[in-house]
């Protein structure tokens, strides 16, 4: 067992929740240049979220990333396979400031898809207040979308310092930290502190220890959201470590979906 | 002599450490930061159950993070109960001090 609570042995039994579903927040899909994933592909993707009772995988394609003219599309295409399962970030590299132009006047045509934008500022070596965001950056707060970014800490591109400056330009974004600062915690507890549209997204935290207690207790749990870079990372590891948190049940609720399902709203028809 | 690898980190390492396992039939590899989905289960496929050994990573990483992972993992029970402890129970019963 990783715990006695209520929640740890249901996953314990059955490697989900039917009371706690789960929403990643932040996943990709695709191959990777020199990364061995098994499961990079929509089906098999969906067939491990079965698996970890995870309800909703929001994502990046890989390949969008690098070329979005070529790989958006690929998003579009997944989402259209499993509108009950997934939902995409549209992928903006700021390297072609054309194809994000092009994005825009067609995002409408993507409502069933998109749910905001993806960055990446360290590989793209582009910091997040470089000008060519600027129109990610307007439409989201316009709309008050979601905007999912990389972050680490100490970073030129994307650590806190960077964020704190866009995030004062642009309130009306959700702004969800990919890796939360990773390294930096306090300053990324400050900056959720600071800012009421900043969460704390946890993909490659959940193998730190007590930096998820150090977050409930810090920044509170309604500021957290589960994440794990599917196809790189396995959910129920993820899990396992959120089980094994000396946090409670309610913050795990939180954290899993709770928080998720009230960013997602505007964009869940039906509600699922 | 026997070899564990670890520490190996969680961005994709297979590349670094499959070529050791091909190699060298003593070559084990533990699971503390093999975070990859499906990972463990094409380890038991192309390695066997043998070459693998439990990790949690603690103190540093939570407990019980590999523990869920292994549980339910895609493999036989058999291969489960020989990856959390059979297997380091083997290797350390046939160390010779």
């Amino acid at each position: 067992m990783i715990g006695s609570s209520e929640l740890a042995q249901e996953f314990w039994a059955d490697g989900k929740s039917e009371s706690c579903p789960i929403y990643d927040m932040h996943g990709h899909m695709g191959v990777w240049h020199s990364i061995y994933f098994p499961r990079p592909d929509a089906p098999d993707m969906v067939g491990t979220m079965d698996e970890c009772g995870v309800r909703m995988l929001v994502f990046s394609h890989h390949m969008a990333l690098y070329a979005p003219d070529i790989a958006n599309r690929s998003a579009v295409d997944a989402v259209r396979q499993f509108p009950d399962r997934l939902r995409a970030y549209c992928a903006v590299n700021p390297n072609y400031p054309e194809q994000l132009e092009a994005d825009l006047q067609t995002f409408e045509e993507h409502a069933d898809v998109y749910v905001g934008f993806k960055f990446l500022p360290d590989y793209h070596k582009i910091a997040l207040t470089d000008e060519r965001y600027l129109p990610a950056w307007e439409y989201a707060n316009e709309r008050e979308m979601l905007i999912l970014t990389h972050t680490w800490g100490h970073s030129p591109f994307d650590g806190p310092e960077i964020v704190r400056q866009v995030a004062e330009r642009y309130p009306e974004v959700k702004l969800l930290l990919g890796h939360s600062c990773h390294g930096e915690w306090d300053e990324a507890v400050q900056l959720a502190r600071d800012f009421p549209n900043i969460y704390l997204e946890l993909t490659a935290i959940f193998d730190d220890r007590e930096i998820l207690e150090k977050f409930a207790a810090e920044a509170g749990s309604d500021r957290m959201l589960f994440g794990t870079d599917l196809p790189w990372f396995d959910p129920h590891q993820a899990v396992g470590a959120l089980l094994s948190a000396h946090i409670s049940d309610d913050d795990r609720h939180n954290i899993c979906h709770r928080n998720a399902e009230s960013l997602l709203a505007p964009y869940l028809n039906d509600g699922s | 002599m026997v070899c564990v690898i670890c520490d190996h980190g969680c961005w994709g390492m297979d590349r670094m450490f499959r070529p050791l396992l091909e190699r060298y039939p003593n070559v084990h590899v533990d699971i503390a930061q093999y975070l990859l989905d499906g990972g463990i289960e094409c380890l038991v496929a192309d390695y066997g159950a043998r070459r693998i050994l439990f990790g949690s990573g603690f103190p540093e990483s939570y407990m019980g993070g590999m523990m869920l992972a292994l549980k339910h993992a895609r493999i036989p029970d058999e291969a489960k109960i020989a990856i959390a402890g059979e297997n380091l129970e083997r290797i350390l019963g046939e160390a010779q001090l």
